[in-house]
C-alpha cells in the first residue's frame, strides 16, 4: 500500500528573544499562523533555550515547532533541526565540520547551510560559507532560498547553482527556503514557503517532517505549489519528489506530470499577469517549457530519458513588478538497474 | 561576597575570530550566578576606516562581475560593529548563550528562571567555564569586562569599563 503523503508549508529558519530576535516564541507562532504556515523551525542562534516553551506554544497555536538551532560559527552558519541534545561548535575550524556530522545524525538530526552565499565577516559575522566540506553527503540541506523575496537577491541565485553544481555531481542534497525570521511586523516583499510532503504513516509530526526533509519530498514557492511527478505505463508506478525512478530497461517510456496548485496559501501571494513559464531542468540543462495559464495547471508529456540523473521542475512569472522565479521542485532522481 | 571571577581586556582586530576562556572552581553547587558583561566601543566610528575594510572584505564574498555594484554602496553595511557573545558550560554541561547585540549585558542562572538563552537549574559542584566568542573586533582597541558572582545581589554599579 502506498503511504499516504500531504504537501504542508513550512518556515525552517526562525529567531526569537532567545538570541538577537525581537519576537517572543509566542509572538512568532501566532504570526507564521496567521501567515498560513503549518510550522517552524526555532533556530536561534547557538543556544536551544527557547525549546523549553515549545509544548506550550504548540498547545496554545496548534503550529508545530521543530526544535533546532543555528550555529553561528565564525566561518559559517548552520542549522541543526530535529536535536534535542546541545552539540558544541567551538572547537570547529574550517576545514573539520565533519568531525560534528555524526553527533548531528545519531540523535535522528539533519544538518543544514544557511545562506552559504550571504556577505560574511565583519559585516555579518560568520554568515558567508568558509567550510571546506570533505563529503556533501554528510550534509543534509542548503538554504537556497534565505530572506524575503529571496530569488531575486544575488547571493540565493548563487546559493541555487551551487546546489545545482552538487546535484550534477552526484549529490542528493534537498533544497529549502529559510525566512531568517527576526523580527515581528508585516512586510511588503513576497515570503516563501517551504513545502514538504508529510507522510501520514508516522507518528510523531517532528519525525514527519525531518523524514520528508531528509528524503528531498521538498517543494518550494512564493506563490502557487509545483509538483511534478513521473509515471511508467511498463511498471504501473509513480514516482514523486525525492524519489529515485529505477529503469528496468532503456526503452521504457516515461511520462512527465507538472502540476500546479493556485490554491496553496492563496491569501498571501499576488501574481502581475495570468502568464507562467514552467522549465523542467537536468543535470543535461534545460530539456523542455511551457507556458501555463490559470485554469490549466497540470502538463503531461513524454520524455527521453536517456543520461538523465535527476529532474527538477522551475516556475517562473513575475512578482511585484519583477520577473524572477517563483517556485522549484527539489528532484526525481534516475538510477537503472541495467547499471548495476 | 567576594567574586566569583573578575577580569577585563582588551583585544584588536587581530583577536577577530578567537575565543577567550574563564574557568573557575564551584566548591558548592549554587541556586544562582549573576553575569556582567560589557565591553566598548560596539561601532567603529572612523567612517574611512570602515570604508576601508568593507571595500577590502568584500571582494572574497561577491563574485568579480558583481563587485563594482557592492563597492558602490559601502555605506549599507555601516555600521560596522564589534560583535562579542558569552557561553557558559559546567560540571553538567553547556547551559547556554547570549548571542545578541547588546554591549552591556546583566545574565543570570538560576535554580528556577535564566536569562534569555540559558537554561534554568542549580548550578552542580565544578569547573564553571565562561566564553567570549570573539565574533568580529573592527575598532583598533576593543575593552571588555566581566564579572561573575553568587547570590541575590544586583547588577547595579557593578562594573564599569
Amino acid at each position: 500500500m502506498r503511504d499516504l503523503k500531504t504537501w504542508l508549508p513550512y518556515e525552517l529558519h526562525t529567531h526569537t528573544k532567545h538570541s538577537d530576535g525581537t519576537h517572543t516564541l509566542m509572538e512568532l507562532a501566532k504570526s507564521a499562523k496567521e501567515l498560513g504556515y503549518q510550522g517552524i523551525a526555532l533556530t536561534d542562534h547557538s543556544t536551544m533555550s527557547g525549546i523549553r516553551e515549545r509544548e506550550g506554544v504548540m498547545a496554545a497555536t496548534h503550529l508545530l515547532i521543530i526544535r533546532g538551532m543555528e550555529w553561528t560559527t565564525f566561518y559559517g552558519h548552520v542549522l541543526l533541526l530535529g536535536v534535542d541534545q546541545f552539540v558544541d561548535w567551538r572547537d570547529l575550524s574550517p576545514v573539520d565540520l565533519q568531525k560534528r556530522t555524526a553527533e548531528i545524525h545519531d540523535q535522528g538530526g539533519l544538518i543544514g547551510v544557511a545562506h552559504p552565499f550571504r556577505v560574511g565577516s565583519p559585516m555579518c559575522t560568520g554568515c558567508f560559507w568558509h567550510y571546506q566540506v570533505q563529503d556533501w553527503s554528510e550534509i543534509d540541506y542548503i538554504e537556497v532560498w534565505s530572506g524575503v523575496f529571496p530569488p531575486i537577491q544575488k547571493s540565493n541565485q548563487r546559493a541555487f547553482q551551487f546546489w545545482t553544481d552538487l546535484l550534477n555531481q552526484g549529490y542528493r542534497i534537498t533544497a529549502v527556503a529559510g525566512r531568517d525570521w527576526h523580527n515581528p511586523g508585516r512586510v511588503i516583499e513576497p515570503l516563501a514557503a517551504t513545502y514538504l510532503a508529510i507522510s501520514e504513516t508516522q507518528k510523531d509530526v517532528e519525525d514527519r517532517v525531518i523524514e520528508a526533509l531528509k528524503r528531498g519530498r521538498v517543494s518550494v514557492s512564493l506563490g502557487p505549489l509545483l509538483l511534478l511527478h513521473v509515471t511508467s505505463t511498463t511498471q504501473k508506478m509513480k514516482w514523486e519528489i525525492g524519489e529515485t525512478v529505477v529503469l528496468m530497461n532503456r526503452e521504457e517510456k516515461l511520462k512527465i506530470v507538472i502540476d500546479l496548485d493556485v490554491t496553496a496559501r492563496a491569501n498571501y501571494w499576488e501574481l502581475n499577469g495570468e502568464a507562467l513559464r514552467v522549465a523542467l531542468n537536468s543535470n543535461l540543462g534545460y530539456l523542455t517549457e511551457f507556458i501555463m495559464k490559470a485554469g490549466t495547471p497540470k502538463i503531461i508529456f513524454e520524455l527521453e530519458i536517456t543520461g538523465l540523473f535527476w529532474i527538477r521542475s522551475e516556475l517562473y512569472g513575475r512578482m511585484q513588478e519583477c520577473e524572477t522565479m517563483i517556485a522549484f521542485t527539489n528532484p526525481i532522481y534516475f538510477s537503472s538497474l541495467l547499471d548495476i | 561576597m567576594e567574586p566569583l571571577l573578575q577580569a577585563e581586556g582588551i583585544v584588536n582586530p587581530n583577536c577577530s575570530k578567537t575565543h577567550i576562556q574563564y574557568t573557575f572552581y564551584l566548591p558548592k553547587p549554587s541556586n544562582k550566578i549573576n553575569i556582567q558583561f560589557n565591553y566598548e566601543p560596539k561601532e567603529m566610528e572612523d567612517l574611512h576606516a570602515a570604508k576601508e575594510i568593507i571595500l577590502k572584505e568584500l571582494g572574497q564574498f561577491i563574485l568579480e562581475d558583481e563587485r563594482e555594484e557592492y563597492s558602490d554602496h559601502w555605506e549599507r553595511f555601516l555600521p560596522l560593529k564589534n560583535l562579542l557573545t558569552l557561553s557558559i558550560d559546567d560540571a553538567s554541561g553547556f547551559r547556554g548563550c547570549a548571542h545578541r547585540h547588546d554591549p552591556a549585558q546583566q545574565l543570570m542562572i538560576g535554580e528556577c528562571e535564566a536569562s534569555l538563552g540559558f537554561l534554568p537549574g542549580v548550578i552542580p559542584a565544578g569547573l564553571v567555564r565562561i566564553t567570549l566568542s570573539l565574533h568580529a573586533v573592527v575598532t583598533n582597541t576593543c575593552h571588555y569586562a566581566l564579572k561573575v558572582w553568587e547570590g541575590d545581589e544586583g547588577f547595579e554599579n557593578m562594573v564599569t569599563l
